[in-house]
């Protein structure tokens, strides 16, 4: 079982050879419809990106929740590179956005890719360093905490202004920055909540009250950011409703006025805020294994299906290939997870650290 | 005659807790005060655990219930249709129903400390020894019921 564990060095050349094949199927005539890329580089891009970003907010904060998992969320870094590469993809792809014929001042291919990559590097080497002196415990790891949270808003904010938005064009909503960078962060509570899963056997051994009391934070977070969620949808929804204006309702009457819009709509809604909410409320649920893994679980597919619903009518997709890209990922990812005691190998020390 | 122990750190005071009924001492012998709320002397000492939430949980849904019905109600007593709206829109009628959530959840959970508590009897909370912010295990020799002071 040791011999499957990635170095360092075969963790990026993997991530090379994903990429590639990833990049081989897009453009090697196996696929009619571009737009799988997009769907699966938004949904990983918030797991991935959101996943570290919890780690550096529990770092910043001294805090102890979910403590027992900022290693393995650190160790996913190497991913926010898969992210760049994935993305540089997307260049000759950009005539599936509307505003591809009609280029303005934000909105052209040269300007778009620069500003994306230019974050999603950034993010990649924030997140790299802050790993890195977070396993260290050097005084700098603060510094580089706050650099990946800025790049990390900043680069969720590009997600969702510049992916999704405007693949929408010309329709606007100001609050897509602010929704899709605390969904990242749901979403990296959902991963912890899935490693758990993985990890709770092992470490309930070596440190059971502690252990406990991190899924415990897991279920807690959980149900917190379900009712943000909401809040942050609702905020949106209902400005839409209010005004009826006809260039903002449009987006919502072309998704729901037929399927398989209306039922993505119900079934983000539901996966994202009311199962979480009903099910997280006792307290004994929040410390159910079983229960927080498999809210974590729907929470991922709720943020899957809300991508779906986002880009569905906008952009086309291959089924077969949305299916294998996210397959692939997923599977790195659990070999990421399952390495990460040689990708970061001192665990981050505990002691400076307060409640 | 009782026997008492003082305890300035909640942890050592919860490992000594969690030792005398190791060694056998019933629950039954136990009076524990603690300056603040435990939930792990209610896990010890099998207490059963606290009615409040259910106080919030009753606040929360009459608060949402009466809130929407008002607002609902209200719109119905007096049906003006507004930019092509319906009378009881649901959308905004939704916030309402939200915030007198917190509201009347707050208020009752209030309420139900006060009760639960015990408050505003003064002769209840005012103990005669000054225990000050320590954790005290008495230890009695007949059996008397337990009780945790929070």
């Amino acid at each position: 079982m040791h011999d499957t564990k990635l170095s360092i060095g075969g963790c990026y050349s993997l991530l090379l050879i994903l990429a590639v094949t990833i990049g081989l199927i897009e453009y090697g005539g196996l696929v009619d419809q571009q737009g799988s890329l997009l769907l699966t580089l938004s949904f990983w891009g918030a797991i991935i990106q959101g996943a570290v970003a919890v780690a550096a907010v529990t770092a910043l904060v001294r805090a102890k929740w979910i403590a027992s998992l900022r290693r393995e969320l650190l160790a996913l870094y190497p991913l926010l590179l898969l992210l760049a590469l994935l993305f540089a993809l997307l260049w000759p792809q950009l005539e599936l956005f509307p505003w591809d014929n009609h280029p303005t001042a934000w909105l052209n291919r040269p300007f778009f890719m620069g500003r994306n990559l230019v974050s999603l590097v950034l993010t990649f080497i924030a997140g790299r360093q802050l790993a890195l002196h977070s396993t260290q415990g050097t005084p700098f790891k603060d510094r580089y905490a706050v650099i990946y949270l800025a790049a990390f808003v900043l680069s969720q904010s590009l997600v969702g202004y510049d992916w999704l938005m405007s693949a929408a064009f010309p329709w606007v909503n100001t609050m897509f920055g602010l929704y899709f960078f605390t969904e990242s962060l749901y979403a990296g509570i959902a991963v912890s909540g899935l490693a758990m899963l993985l990890y709770f056997r092992l470490r309930i051994k070596a440190a059971p009250e502690q252990t406990t009391l991190h899924l415990r934070d897991v279920g807690l977070l959980l149900f917190g950011f379900s009712i943000l969620w909401a809040g942050l949808f609702f905020a949106q929804f209902l400005l839409i409703w209010y005004a009826n204006l006809p260039e903002e309702v449009h987006f919502v009457t072309e998704r729901l006025s037929h399927s398989p819009g209306r039922e993505l709509c119900w079934l983000f809604l539901i996966s994202l805020f009311l199962a979480p909410f009903v099910a997280l409320l006792g307290g004994d649920a929040k410390g159910d294994l079983r229960f927080v893994s498999s809210i974590s679980l729907l929470v991922l597919a709720g943020l899957f299906a809300e991508r779906l619903f986002i880009l569905l009518p906008a952009i086309p997709y291959h089924g077969g290939a949305l299916l294998l890209y996210n397959g692939l990922i997923f599977v790195m990812m659990l070999l990421v997870l399952h390495s990460s005691e040689r990708l970061l190998p001192q665990a981050p020390p505990e002691r400076n650290e307060g409640q | 005659m009782a026997r008492q122990l003082f305890f300035d750190d909640q942890q050592t005071f919860l490992q000594q807790l969690e030792q005398l009924l190791k060694d056998g001492t019933p629950r039954e012998q136990l009076d524990v005060r603690t300056p603040y709320h435990l939930s792990e002397v209610e896990t010890l000492l099998a207490q059963p655990p606290s009615k409040l939430p259910l106080f919030a949980l009753g606040g929360a849904l009459a608060g949402f219930g009466g809130g929407f019905l008002l607002a609902a109600l209200t719109s119905l007593d007096w049906p003006i249709s507004t930019g092509g709206k319906p009378v009881v829109a649901v959308p905004p009628f939704l916030l309402i129903g939200y915030l007198m959530t917190i509201l009347i959840g707050s208020l009752a959970s209030f309420a139900g400390f006060l009760l639960l508590a015990r408050l505003p009897r003064i002769e209840a909370l005012v103990e005669e020894q000054d225990f000050d912010s320590r954790f005290i295990i008495t230890i009695t020799d007949e059996v008397a019921p337990c009780t945790t002071l929070n």
